[in-house]
């Protein structure tokens, strides 16, 4: 057993992930500063360059690693850091909601490991340990978790959770030796790849390509005058024709493409799900390596997303919320590619039982939705189309209808397919019809129920619904206000009545 | 005392319950900052006059200016209204808002921690906001603002004597 009793250094090889850390987030500055001077005779100018760059480079991560301790000092985690600043952040172990190992590129030539503690009190990056040896970074991580579990064990001291602790217990020892519940092979990746959305990763290539344009334009006419003078995207845009306009949908097309697969497999390369005692761990990520453990009932929220390509495979993406710290994004991970079965077997897990069939079931009202997007969109819409007919472009003047008509019955079909549904324990809301999504999380999580209305659905008597977990907030819109009413009233009663920990 | 059993849904519906409204001097509170708030626009509105050699601009733009002033203060009366909340055994509910209505009821055993707030206008109508805070992200926090200080304070003892029942 790992003792901590005492303030423990990283790693040594840290030292060198400073080195590259500071001497890469000073690389351009020093670029820009030789060109700048231009003047490399100059001793003086030079001596402090080397100074300046000795001392980033070499010292500072040297007293960083020096001056960074951490060690658990009776039922908390104490991490002291700072050269001039001093610091001590003392973590409570019971808060502590779950304890995350990542693997940048850098770390895995060096064979080092950042060791991530998230609470649901701060924010995550400043609870972070980031040059640590891998076996070592394994064994803390047991730790802070067995020592985190019998904190609350002794504090909570029911008999329910004692039995699952001793299940944990039993399971440390075996833990290498379970089967993962879920593994992704190369052909699972493909899948998960070509059935992404492609647009998103489409205009994400672009954006990064534009963002470069600029830069790469602005250093070579520094260097070679205005090579670019005589080209502007007018001209371009001038000599468009048909064929044109297809090769580039056909270009964009393939870099989408391109761009997915490549996200897609260096996120999810390797990716493995098991399940150890009370936890579910995840591990994925070809370049940068990620090892998440999550408490499982400190999970508050569990999705399942899908899209029109993924329909066809019928994979659905489960994301897993847990509390989250304010002003941090949400603390999700993601387990791509879950069939029916698979969904089914993660409700189970995390929540002891899927959703009972003899439940009720609220529906949305799908008029409104079509309604509410007519209002908006038929402004501009109709406008444009006005115009367009004006100038006698009749084909944009029906494309721009066309919008307006796909887009209203979009929306009616979302409307169709929202609803929220519950029974004693689980509270499941699913909205979307070719993105459909199902949001489930337990009643006794619920932290705050809202209702809302705009002025004008007073007289319909319809209403929003929302609800507040400690991982977030969900909500549908266009429900009866009666029915609303009385699910509000309903989750909060059970919520007053709840004894469980929820957090 | 009694030890009955208590089923969720014999609980009372929290529509029953009477709201309870802030102190009038919220609402004069509430104009007074509106006023404050849409000055600066005016300013701006004559300055725009004197500048620009077309009349119809500044006619435009101070017509405009008396519009959305008097809408701003229309909500913010109509605001008054609506506002309110209801403190019950173990949960409170708030609602607010009239162009767009919230009601939310957030129970004691799960609350946070609460706050009480005040600023330089709400001082001068001795009125003082109390914040409660959940855990997570702000959106489930209830801002009640405009309320007597010794309301507020009293709200803040018994929802903290709740709150520790839980801890």
């Amino acid at each position: 057993m790992l003792d901590l009793s005492t303030p423990t250094r990283q790693s040594k090889k840290s030292i060198l992930l400073y080195v590259f850390k500071n001497v890469k987030g000073l690389l351009l500055f020093f670029l820009y500063a030789i060109f700048g001077i231009g003047d490399l005779t100059d001793i003086r100018i030079m001596l402090g360059l080397t100074v300046a760059f000795l001392f980033i480079g070499v010292i500072a991560p040297f007293l960083k690693y020096y001056f960074f301790t951490f060690h658990v000092e009776g039922e908390e985690l104490i991490i002291q850091q700072g050269v001039l600043n001093k610091e001590r952040k003392a973590i409570p172990l019971e808060r502590i909601q779950s304890v995350n190992i990542n693997q940048n590129l850098m770390q895995r030539i060096l064979h080092l490991v950042s060791v991530e503690v998230e609470t649901a009190g701060s924010k995550a990056k400043e609870l972070e340990i980031p040059g640590l040896d891998l076996e070592f970074a394994e064994s803390f991580k047991n730790l802070l978790h067995d020592q985190a579990a019998s904190v609350e064990n002794s504090i909570e001291d029911s008999t329910e959770f004692a039995a699952s602790q001793v299940a944990m217990d039993e399971d440390n020892g075996r833990v290498n030796t379970h089967e993962p519940l879920l593994s992704l092979g190369i052909s699972d990746l493909l899948k998960i790849a070509m059935t992404q959305n492609h647009l998103r990763s489409g205009f994400l290539a672009l954006g990064i390509v534009v963002g470069f344009w600029y830069k790469i334009q602005d250093l070579v006419e520094r260097f070679y005058g205005d090579v670019f003078e005589n080209f502007k995207w007018e001209d371009i845009l001038s000599y468009a024709s048909l064929s044109l306009v297809i090769v580039a949908i056909l270009i964009f097309v393939f870099v989408s493409l391109i761009v997915s697969l490549v996200r897609t497999i260096n996120k999810y390369y390797g990716f493995e799900l098991r399940k150890s005692g009370n936890y579910l761990e995840v591990q994925m990520g070809l370049l940068n390596k990620k090892e998440v453990k999550i408490p499982i009932n400190k999970i508050q929220i569990l999705e399942f997303h899908t899209n029109p390509l993924r329909r066809l495979l019928n994979y659905h993406t489960a994301k897993i919320f847990q509390a989250q710290s304010d002003g941090s994004k949400s603390t999700s991970v993601d387990i791509p590619a879950c069939s029916p079965a698979m969904m089914k077997e993660l409700q189970y897990i995390i929540y002891d039982h899927s959703l009972q069939e003899s439940h009720s079931s609220l529906n949305s009202i799908p008029l409104s939705h079509a309604r509410l997007n007519a209002y908006i969109l038929s402004v501009p819409l109709l406008a444009a189309g006005a115009a367009f007919f004006y100038f006698e472009i009749y084909i944009l003047a029906v494309v721009s209808l066309l919008i307006l008509v796909w887009t209203t019955f979009n929306a009616y079909k979302d409307g169709q397919n929202t609803s929220i549904k519950t029974d004693k324990e689980l509270l499941l809301l699913q909205h979307g019809w070719l993105f459909h999504c199902i949001i489930i999380t337990p009643v006794f999580k619920m932290q705050a129920i809202e209702k809302w209305r705009s002025i004008f659905l007073v007289r319909r008597q319809q209403i929003h619904f929302k609800l507040h977990t400690a991982a977030g907030s969900r909500g549908l819109r266009y429900f009866k206000e009666s029915e609303i009413t009385a699910l509000k009233n309903q989750i909060n009663n059970q919520v007053i009545l709840s004894e469980r920990s929820w957090m | 005392m009694t030890n009955d059993q208590i089923h969720a849904i014999d609980l009372p519906a929290v529509e029953l319950s009477d709201f309870k409204r802030h102190p009038k001097r919220f609402l004069k509170k509430k104009l007074i900052a509106k006023f404050l708030f849409f000055i600066p626009l005016l300013i701006a509105v004559i300055v725009l006059g004197f500048i620009i050699e077309e009349f119809w601009i500044f006619w435009a733009a101070l017509g405009l200016w008396v519009f959305l002033f008097a809408l701003g203060l229309f909500i913010s009366y109509k605001e008054y209204f609506v506002r309110g909340y209801v403190l019950r055994e173990y949960d409170i509910t708030y609602r607010h808002g009239w162009m767009f209505h919230h009601e939310t009821t957030v129970p004691f055993n799960r609350i946070q921690h609460t706050e009480i707030k005040d600023g330089p206008i709400d001082r001068l109508f001795t009125l003082c906001e109390l914040e409660i805070y959940t855990a997570g992200g702000s959106a489930s926090d209830l801002n009640l603002s405009g309320l007597d200080p010794e309301d507020a304070a009293r709200l803040k003892e018994y929802i903290a004597g709740k709150t520790v029942l839980h801890a």
